[in-house]
């Protein structure tokens, strides 16, 4: 891009705030009740970081992979990309991600910390946090409760959800896994903030706080192998 | 922000309008007066000063509400005595919200097509005017201009031979806000070119040392884009009063004194204001009408909105 100076954020912007409203209002009709079971889900895995059991990262981590291609194909590819075409680019990110997740844990790459420390309860935390709370930001921001975003079904919940369970795990891959819901995270700060959305500066809070409680080395493993 | 009720009041006619002044108010029986024209310099085609983008406003998706209230836009456009709708394929769903506007109406003949080719290879060119003529639902483009200069030489080589063929009848470049001034301006003087596309309004008028005297020399056209600076330029001058002295060329709003402004220049042929309101549109175009501003007066406006 030539002259890329003069370009500010809101020039990238290519849709106006009532037409994206409406995009998650049509999807979240489209999709009901699923909303309430990606919520019910992320709580699950709230719970299982707290209390890990045998086998849960197998299950949380692909049931996880299975919600980002959902997200991909549901609301990135069939509905989005109609009025952003660079979406065409994010959805099979997307999609990547969901399959990465799903290898990761089926073949054990990383683990749920065990035994919990103080930096998964805080990244259960968070999690339950975003679940619940991301949704609610919606009548907060002057939205209809129809455009309520929820984990699970919407890109930006899903990816900071995610960057929460990461950091609940122990394994050098949880940065790779968390490469692209960071990406996506600055793409929301900055669709959020040229869209007017004060909740913009949740979404680099919320990152932070996720990678810093990543960075905090695990203890080591307990002897007892899952 | 507007509702769809009150569009479609502005499209029955009388709501918002009574807000607006005399000026714009419809006259019961009356046909509204035809805007203003301007001739194309290349062939003496005439279209009205005023014409439609659709940058943001019609990228609406799938949209059902959305897209009848850009279909209403449309209407009012056209019913007001409108040609010249741009857009680009850069704009999203722009192009289906025109094509399905189009379709609704009958494919209006008044229609005066301004598209654009946007892709840094030149071989991907022809291709995507051919998605473009598509998703109008148009046999052939009235203009199609080289978006911000991308691949430009590739691009009027194809544009060129698409004119010799009778598949288009007229081409352009475009910029905007001042960008690739040095470049756009070698263009223009060293290639045939039909249009140009510029920013220009009371605020961004750095075209009018170089740009505007060129254009009328080579006789190229003019389209202005940006006119209101994406809406932030209404928006600012909604928190002042017009000035009474507006109402002395006919002016019942700032956005009329702002085009009213542009489209007196000489070389100006069309500004392209964009809007997802009936009420605006009609605003817009009456505003291409006698009376327009002298120099004394555009330098007024100019002085005075740059002020504020
Ligand atoms: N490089 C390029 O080729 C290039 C670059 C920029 C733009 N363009 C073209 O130029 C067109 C115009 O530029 P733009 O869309 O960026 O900006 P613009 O036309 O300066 O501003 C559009 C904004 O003005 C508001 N508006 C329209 N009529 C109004 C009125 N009568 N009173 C108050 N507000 C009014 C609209 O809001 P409402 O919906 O509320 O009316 C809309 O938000 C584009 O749509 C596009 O087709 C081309």
């Amino acid at each position: 891009m030539s002259e890329w100076w003069t370009y500010g954020l809101s020039d990238f912007l290519m849709f106006s705030p009532r037409v994206y409203h409406r995009l998650i209002a049509a999807t979240n009709a489209a999709l009901w009740p699923a909303q309430i079971g990606t919520t019910l889900l992320g709580l699950v895995a709230a719970a299982l970081i707290v209390a890990p059991r045998r086998g849960a990262t197998r299950v949380v981590l692909p049931v996880l992979g299975g919600l980002w291609i959902v997200v991909a194909w549901a609301f990135l590819w069939e509905r989005y990309a109609t009025i952003n075409w660079g979406i065409l680019y994010a959805a099979p990110a997307f999609a990547l991600q969901g399959l990465l997740l799903i290898v990761a844990g089926l073949a054990r790459m990383v683990e749920l910390r065990e035994p919990r420390d103080a930096a998964s309860v805080a990244a259960a935390a968070l999690l339950v946090a975003i679940v619940l709370g991301w949704p609610l930001l919606a009548p907060f921001d002057g939205g209809a409760l129809d455009t309520a975003e929820s984990f699970g079904l919407l890109p930006d919940p899903t990816a900071l959800g995610t960057l929460a369970i990461l950091a609940a795990l122990r394994g050098g891959l949880r940065f790779v896994l968390a490469i692209v819901p960071v990406a996506w995270a600055l793409v929301a700060a900055a669709t959020l903030y040229t869209l007017g959305a004060w909740t913009w500066v949740l979404v680099p809070a919320a990152t932070t706080l996720a990678v810093a409680l990543a960075l905090i080395r695990p203890r080591p493993p307990s002897p007892r192998r899952w | 922000m507007h509702t769809r009720r009150t569009i479609l009041g502005g499209l029955a006619g009388a709501a918002g309008a009574a807000a607006l002044g005399p000026a714009l108010r419809a006259q019961p029986g009356r046909p509204a007066p035809t805007p203003i024209t301007r001739p194309i310099p290349s062939t003496g085609e005439a279209v009205s000063a005023v014409g439609l983008g659709t940058w943001i406003t019609f990228n609406v998706g799938n949209d059902p509400v959305l897209r009848d209230e850009c279909a209403a836009v449309v209407a009012a456009f056209f019913a007001a005595g409108g040609r010249m709708i741009d857009s680009s394929p850069m704009y999203g769903s722009s192009q289906p919200t025109i094509g399905y506007a189009l379709a609704r109406l009958g494919r209006p003949a008044a229609l005066f097509s301004a598209e654009k080719v946007w892709t840094s290879a030149g071989r991907d060119g022809p291709p995507q005017i051919a998605r473009s003529l598509g998703l109008w639902g148009v046999p052939r483009f009235d203009l199609v201009q080289v978006h911000n200069l991308l691949s430009w030489e590739a691009h009027l080589d194809t544009l060129a031979a698409m004119k010799a063929a009778g598949r288009v009848r007229y081409v352009g470049i475009t910029t905007s806000e001042g960008r690739r001034r040095r470049e756009f301006e070698s263009v223009m003087a060293s290639r045939p070119l039909d249009f140009v596309q510029i920013t220009y309004n009371p605020l961004d008028r750095e075209v009018e040392s170089r740009i505007l005297p060129l254009a009328r020399e080579r006789g190229i056209a003019v389209i202005v884009n940006r006119p209101f600076r994406e809406g932030e330029l209404t928006r600012r001058l909604a928190h002042h009063p017009l000035p009474g002295w507006a109402a002395e060329i006919g002016a019942a709003s700032w956005a009329q004194l702002v085009l009213k402004f542009i489209v007196s220049h000489p070389a100006v042929t069309c500004a392209i204001p964009a809007t997802t309101r009936v009420d605006h549109v009609r605003e817009n175009l009456a505003a291409a009408a006698d009376p327009l501003p002298d120099e004394t007066m555009r330098r007024r406006i100019a002085d005075h909105i740059g002020r504020l």
